[in-house]
């Protein structure tokens, strides 16, 4: 019975399965992200209301915030409000979170998303060239000049890049915006800062996997057709090395996403990013919370569309899953 | 990951804050006429961190308290000559427990309600009850005051227990908000409800903030009105994290005004940007003095004090770009003179030695002193989030080492560490902070009284007795009558080494295509110029 | 082989910049701290921040100590922070990764579903709630960094652990119960330590710039300690004043980074073995031979004429042919079996007479002729479109011969819509149409199919169903049956056979098996160390000249095979191609060998019957018969 369904709908099986690690990861994070905030040392509401504050004005806020209640019953809480989109006030600000959210988490969107398709189609196509132009041990100055520049690109920190690019780009050139999110030329300076490293490191992977595809057996089989070159790499070898790109660049993205901290810093960019380092220096709590649900969630929302994108290319990835 | 510190010091610490007296003007660079200004233009002010909840009477944020000088009136203003001026309130009389303001007529506010005296005796009481929550409650307003308004007089009379030295300059720290936004203070969230020159017209939190003129508003400083030439239509508030990206911004004009300090501002400088403040304290060099610890003694804290070159660490505190500092005061002093020179233990690095050999802390062989077999050491905990205090502090520790300290530097963000200070939360020798006060009354309770495990803020569990006979006398003096009093205090606070000032830094306020006023540190809106 | 190999690649350009800088690196970590110690703490209050000098090379810092001295100091502990990061990570990783081979298989996959999870968030994030909850400082900052640097350790652990649990002697080892903790330690982790070490030296560099972030953004280290990423935040918010504090750590963090990352590159090839800058390659500037004049005229039924076949490689000292001079005519529907033992070469005269020799191997023939075409003397394009639609190749493992991602008859239609411009509905009709003619069922369910929706052997006759695509004058089969059950085989060589009879083509059968190309093949080629020693009829296996060949039936069991015997055998290997001896290459293995064929290297020539062969003591079938 399970066997037969299983072939006969390998697509249901498959996203039944894959839907449920979906929730299971989500429940962990959920957990996870209320459990690091509880970890971190230090009291959030003497934080939060100043040196000055009076202890009894300390000991009614905490009250107030249920912080005087036990650790489960502020997990279900948070739980609960969580169900009803209620992310809680900001203990700093006194701004409610989900609003704060709602401003920051589209810009950050725009820029890490725009970062990620830049990566990609960058990334990819560079690759496969130089995969194609360095397979069976072609073209060895090619070979040490790729694996030289994006080691390098590799090693530069990606705030510094930010630096960098501003220093020439915006302060000595001024060809493009300083800081900020305005018009499409305000993406190019954070854009180019946030992908330099990803690209160098996805398009290593894929110039990789295009080499050993183009060793197996049915790339000499497609050659043995007499295929035309293009039909070769794009038909037969392409789809054969997105899986692997694919999974790494989901965690390319979760990388980027990291990234994002620096440079929104940089870049003053109204994004999610910026607000973390501050939300955790200053411990409060509720931010915290829901910017690291914000990453973990939106990352496994990535590696969930990544294995269904996975799943349409490269149909035997359905059957693995399930 | 420089942050413009005196606003994360405002945060805190200002919330008492009086702002008085003489204001020294800043590198302010050309004059310009009326002709250079651009009508209907509009200004991008950046911030650097979020101002949060925008209820004006319910942050003590100095981000905050910048944006609502433009949505909101207070009963009196500060000039820069350091004297109070009439705002919404016209003339006041009354000193020790009870005072009458008098209100001016016409004054509405943005929603087309008048700002009268009722408005304002209820702005004072929402402020001073208690159960509101306020925590310019006991700073702008006395925990203890009552006020009642004479609707047809137009005044309003407040009443205290207790003497309040500087009831009007404090004063000018409250915002008024409109009869309506009393009743409903949600209402405060997204919009604003002032009489002031500008009006809140667009939030998008933790990005920018929109502001925009206001017609009609007639009762600036000196008559001043938002009819004026050049003033802008719009204002828009700009969060920018990055000191570098500030001044890129600024440059570019991608940003018109900013408060900025740090090694930026020589760039600026150096394009002859215009500008206009004062100068704050920098860091102050301060001991826990709980019993057991060896900074206990005094004569420890003045062989550590006086092991230290201030004239050196004036330059390294403030990137070389400010001074050493005359007092515990910040500009605009409502004590000035000199309380520092008599009383600092001098430089001289062989006489901290001999002063600790004699408290009884001798080096074995050139090492770490000690005494009764305990060894001197020193927790020096400190601010890392600023760059510069993290040089003073390892300067500072480098010196003691040499003296045979020995010295455990922990860097700290800048919550943790006023957690370890101010919140007695840990163990802590030595440390820098920044009071940044204008006004000696509001230091006392750090320097007498209860300390933090009892509730207070006295963070060093420091007594000292001609302190507190000084400010004693002081406190029964009305305004600046007390202000010799206050200064022997001080004095006393730094002779014995409880607390030493540093350095005074540049407190700047720049503009690119804008020029503006700064007065007694506050950005007045109605000065806002769009230059073509 | 390996310590060439190693000492080659250390001599690359590649190999001496990296190992130039981590020399570099090394040092300055352990004499800077002597050397500029002091100069390094020495603090200036006339110069805070000031410019570069003469005195100061790159300016000084925030207490006027000299940058380019501190920076220097501070690669000792920029590194050790690194490195010690890496070895907690990587101990860490190793105990996760290897906990599902030693719990089984239900803790395994929570642990592996718990690692997918904690890879997939951001390392640097992690890292700074943990410096939180550990306490800033370069002791946090370690550790906090090793525990995200753990989970993508424990996957690759786990990835290559459990490929080794899976292996043979791991088995074996379980099935003789010997407890889990110590397979772990005799047989997984030895068998994953070099992915493991090449993984962990490329990520000291990542580590590297990881802890410099946290430095930099205040989490790190902590003064009076200083490292590189301290230094810069201290450097960069002066970069437009005085950007040369900045310079100094910047670069020191980029070239350590780089150095390991290309450290990790250099380990990857000396252990892994990249083609690259390694081995010596076949000069495209051999002296090529010219075809042939095109007078000779082809006999009309001839499909495949291949005269001095020779095929070059690259070699570790020199290149060196595994195929040297082998000569084949095949006519239409003529069966020819080639056989030889595995490195007789035969494999990739199969490749060379379908012009499939790819880079960097070369082949080169005298005469080279597809139904009579001269192939080095056609247009490329028209080459293409006589291999394509006279060609057909199946290969050994139908298992990787068909795209995994492409429906099987997509991969049929392509021939089709590209050597005969069918259109897309004609080509699939045509795919359809091979596959039922290949002996599928339901053959338009099936072409919808993927191919790891076939079994092996309908794979294999799928892809001769491409073949047949066209109308193939030649079908080379290498090794067709190899990777397929007996009854599989069978069914697959029948089809070649039927297929050779009903469309005329000629096959070229390449086996290791002899008994495979007696019973399907008319001729046979015997390859022996990249020559044919022989060539003669099926017909007259039995009576071959070759001693070789006769060693080869010789292991044929068959029904007479006397069971109690050992099966007849070869004694000694093939001689590596590399590694010819002068004369005859079976000479060491042959009992009839001589001086001669020690030293003289015998013709292919006639054999007296209808075939050839390259001995000098050949067996006659007479003497055979009287002994």
């Amino acid at each position: 019975m399970r066997s037969s369904l299983r072939t006969r709908h390998p697509w249901l099986v498959f996203l039944i399965r894959r839907l449920g690690r979906f929730v299971v990861s989500l429940a962990v994070v959920v957990t996870a992200s209320f459990a690091m905030v509880h970890a971190l040392p230090g009291d959030p509401v003497r934080a939060a209301l100043g040196l000055m504050a009076p202890p009894e004005t300390v000991a009614a806020t905490r009250e107030r915030l249920g912080l005087n209640e036990p650790l489960w019953r502020q997990y279900l809480d948070y739980l609960w409000n969580l169900l009803h989109l209620d992310l809680g006030t900001s203990l700093d600000t006194q701004t409610p979170v989900l609003e704060k959210m709602a401003q920051l988490v589209p810009a950050t969107l725009q820029l890490g998303l725009t970062a990620f398709v830049v990566c990609l189609v960058v990334a990819i196509p560079v690759g496969l060239l130089l995969g194609i132009a360095t397979r069976d041990g072609r073209g060895r100055g090619l070979h040490f000049g790729f694996g030289g520049v994006t080691g390098l690109a590799l090693s530069v920190p990606d705030y510094l890049v930010a630096v960098g690019l501003v220093f020439v780009f915006a302060v000595s050139l001024k060809a493009l915006p300083v800081a900020g999110l305005s018009g499409p030329e305000s993406f190019v300076l954070p854009v180019t800062a946030l992908v330099v490293g990803p690209v160098a490191y996805l398009a290593r992977i894929v110039r990789a996997e295009t080499q050993r595809v183009l060793g197996e057996d049915y790339i000499r089989a497609a050659r043995a057709k007499r295929l035309p070159a293009r039909l070769i790499y794009l038909r037969h070898a392409l789809p054969n090395t997105l899986t692997p790109t694919l999974t790494v660049s989901g965690m390319i993205l979760a990388s980027m996403v990291a990234g994002t901290v620096l440079v929104e810093n940089v870049f003053a960019w109204p994004g999610v990013g910026a607000e973390l380092v501050h939300s955790v220096l200053a411990k409060d709590y509720p931010v915290v919370q829901a910017v690291a649900l914000f990453f973990g969630a939106g990352i496994l929302l990535i590696n969930l569309a990544v294995d269904i994108v996975i799943a349409v290319i490269d149909p035997r990835s359905t059957i693995k899953e399930s | 990951m420089v942050r413009n510190r005196p606003f994360r010091v405002s945060v805190s610490v200002l919330c008492s804050t009086v702002a008085l007296a003489a204001c020294s003007n800043g590198g302010s660079t050309g004059s310009s006429s009326g002709d250079d200004y651009a009508d209907g233009g509009s200004l991008t002010i950046a911030i650097d961190s979020d101002p949060g909840a925008l209820d004006p009477q319910r942050s003590v944020n100095g981000i905050n308290k910048m944006m609502a000088n433009f949505a909101y009136d207070t009963p009196v203003k500060l000039l820069d000559s350091g004297e109070v001026a009439p705002s919404v309130v016209k003339s006041w009389t009354g000193d020790g427990t009870s005072y009458t303001l008098t209100v001016r007529e016409g004054v509405t506010c943005s929603d087309g309600s008048p700002m009268d005296a009722q408005t304002v005796a209820d702005n004072i009481n929402y402020v001073a009850t208690k159960a509101n929550g306020s925590p310019m409650r006991g700073a702008a307003v006395p925990a203890d005051a009552t006020a009642t308004a004479d609707t047809a007089a137009g005044t309003v009379a407040v009443k205290l227990t207790a003497g309040a030295p500087f009831f009007f300059q404090n004063l000018a720290e409250l915002p008024l908000v409109c009869s309506s936004a009393i009743k409903n203070r949600d209402s405060l969230k997204a919009a604003s409800a002032g009489s002031g020159p500008f009006v809140l017209s667009g939030v998008q939190a933790g990005n920018q903030y929109t502001y925009t003129r206001r017609d009609g508003y007639t009762w600036g400083p000196n008559g001043a009105s938002t009819a004026e030439k050049g003033l802008p239509a719009k204002v828009t508030f700009k969060l920018v994290t990055s000191a570098t990206t500030t001044a890129n911004l600024l440059l570019s004009k991608g940003v018109n005004i900013s408060y900025l300090s740090g090694a930026d501002t020589q760039r600026l400088k150096a394009a002859k940007v215009f500008s206009d403040g004062a100068s704050i304290i920098d860091d102050e060099l301060t001991f826990n003095q709980a019993a057991g610890l060896p900074t206990a003694d005094v004569n420890v804290r003045r062989a550590l004090v006086g092991a230290l070159d201030m004239k050196e660490l004036a330059q390294v505190s403030t990137g070389g770009l400010g001074q050493q500092a005359n007092g515990l005061l910040t500009d605009p002093k409502i004590c000035s003179g000199d309380t520092v020179t008599a009383n600092k233990p001098a430089y001289d690095a062989a006489a901290a030695a001999a002063l600790l050999d004699q408290a009884g802390w001798t080096a074995a062989g050139g090492g770490t002193r000690a005494k009764d077999g305990k060894p001197l050491e020193v927790a020096f905990v400190y601010d890392n989030e600023d760059t510069t205090t993290a040089a003073t502090a390892e300067y500072i520790g480098q010196k003691w080492t040499a003296l045979g300290v020995k010295v455990d530097l922990k860097g700290q963000s800048f919550n943790a560490r006023s957690e370890v200070v101010f919140g007695g939360k840990g163990p802590w020798t030595a440390t820098l902070i920044s009071l940044g006060v204008s006004n000696p009354a509001t230091l006392v309770p750090f320097f007498s009284g209860a300390t933090p495990a009892q509730g207070g803020v006295n963070y060093g569990s420091m007594h000292n007795d001609v302190y507190d006979s000084s400010i004693k006398v002081a406190q029964a003096k009305s305004g600046t009558g007390g202000c010799a009093d206050w200064n022997a205090g001080e004095g006393a606070l730094i002779k014995n080494a409880d607390i030493t000032p540093i350095a005074v830094t540049p407190y700047l306020y720049w503009g690119n295509g804008a020029k503006f006023d700064v007065v007694a540190r506050v950005l007045e809106p109605t000065s806002l110029r769009v230059l073509r | 082989m390996s310590r060439s190999r190693a000492r080659h690649h250390l001599s690359s350009p590649l190999g001496v910049v990296t190992v130039v800088l981590l020399l570099l690196l090394v040092a300055t970590a352990v004499v800077a701290p002597w050397l500029f110690g002091d100069r390094a703490t020495q603090i200036a209050g006339g110069s805070l921040q000031a410019g570069p000098s003469a005195a100061h090379p790159f300016g000084t810092d925030a207490l006027g100590r000299d940058v380019l001295a501190r920076t220097l100091v501070a690669t000792r502990l920029s590194l050790v922070l690194a490195v010690l990061v890496v070895g907690i990570g990587v101990a860490c990783g190793l105990i996760i990764g290897t906990v599902p081979v030693v719990l089984g298989r239900r803790a395994g996959r929570a642990v592996v579903a718990g690692l997918n999870l904690m890879v997939a968030f951001p390392g640097l994030l992690l890292a700074l709630f943990l410096a939180m909850i550990f306490g800033v400082g370069a002791r946090g900052a370690v550790l906090s960094m090793a525990i995200a640097f753990a989970p993508s350790f424990a996957r690759l652990t786990h990835t290559t652990a459990s490929g080794v649990a899976n292996a043979d002697y791991v088995s074996a080892a379980r099935l003789l119960r010997v407890p889990r903790w110590r397979i772990l330690t005799r047989h997984v982790v030895p068998n994953i330590s070099e992915p493991l070490v090449v993984n962990a030296t490329s990520q000291v560099g990542a580590a590297l710039l990881s802890i410099s972030a946290l430095s930099y953004i205040g989490f790190g280290v902590q003064p009076p300690q200083y490292d590189w990423g301290r230094m810069l935040a201290d450097g960069l918010p002066a970069i437009y004043t005085n950007p040369a504090a900045a310079l100094a750590p910047s670069i020191m963090i980029v070239v350590a980074g780089l150095a390991f990352v290309l450290a990790g590159e250099l380990l990857t090839q000396v252990l892994g073995g990249s083609q690259h800058g390694h081995l010596r390659m076949p000069s495209l500037r051999f002296p090529r031979r010219e075809p042939a004049p095109a007078e000779t005229p082809p006999p009309g039924d001839e499909v495949l004429q291949l005269e001095r076949l020779t095929v070059t490689v690259p070699g570790e000292t020199a290149p060196f042919a595994p195929v040297v001079d082998v000569s084949m005519r095949l006519r239409r529907g003529e069966i020819v079996g080639l056989v030889g033992e595995s490195g007789s070469g035969k494999s990739l005269t199969a490749m060379a007479a379908a012009q499939l020799t790819s880079y960097p191997n070369v082949a080169d023939a005298d005469v080279h002729r597809i139904k009579g075409n001269e192939l080095r003397r056609m247009r490329p394009r028209d080459r293409e479109r006589l291999l394509g639609t006279s060609l057909a190749m199946v290969f050994q493992d139908p298992m990787s011969s068909l795209n995994p991602t492409l429906k099987v008859g997509r991969q049929l239609a392509e021939v089709a819509e590209t050597h005969e411009r069918l259109g897309r509905r004609d080509a699939w009709r045509r795919a359809v149409d091979r596959l039922s003619a290949v002996l599928i069922t339901d053959p338009e369910a099936r072409a919808k199919q993927y191919p790891m929706a076939f079994s092996g052997g309908m794979r294999q006759r799928a892809s001769i169903a491409m073949g047949l695509m066209a109308q193939p004058a030649l079908i080379v089969a290498d090794e067709p049956t190899t990777a397929l059950d007996v009854t599989v085989q069978k069914e697959v060589l029948g089809l070649l056979r039927r297929i050779s009879r009903e469309t005329d083509a000629a096959v070229l059968l390449i086996s290791h098996d002899i008994a495979v190309v007696a019973e399907n093949a008319s001729r046979v080629l015997v390859m022996y160390a990249g020559r044919v020693v022989e060539e003669l009829p099926v017909s007259g296996l039995a009576e071959a000249a070759h001693p070789y060949t006769r060693a080869l039936i010789a292991s044929i069991p068959d029904m007479s095979t006397d069971r109690s015997r050992p099966l007849a055998n070869i004694p000694g290997r093939p001689p590596h191609a590399s590694d010819l001896p002068p004369g005859c290459a079976f000479a060491p293995r042959c009992a009839r060998a001589d001086d001669r064929c020690r030293q003289e290297r015998p013709e292919l020539s006639d054999s007296g019957g209808a075939g050839a062969v390259a001995c000098w003591h050949p067996l006659l079938p007479v003497l055979e018969s009287e002994a």
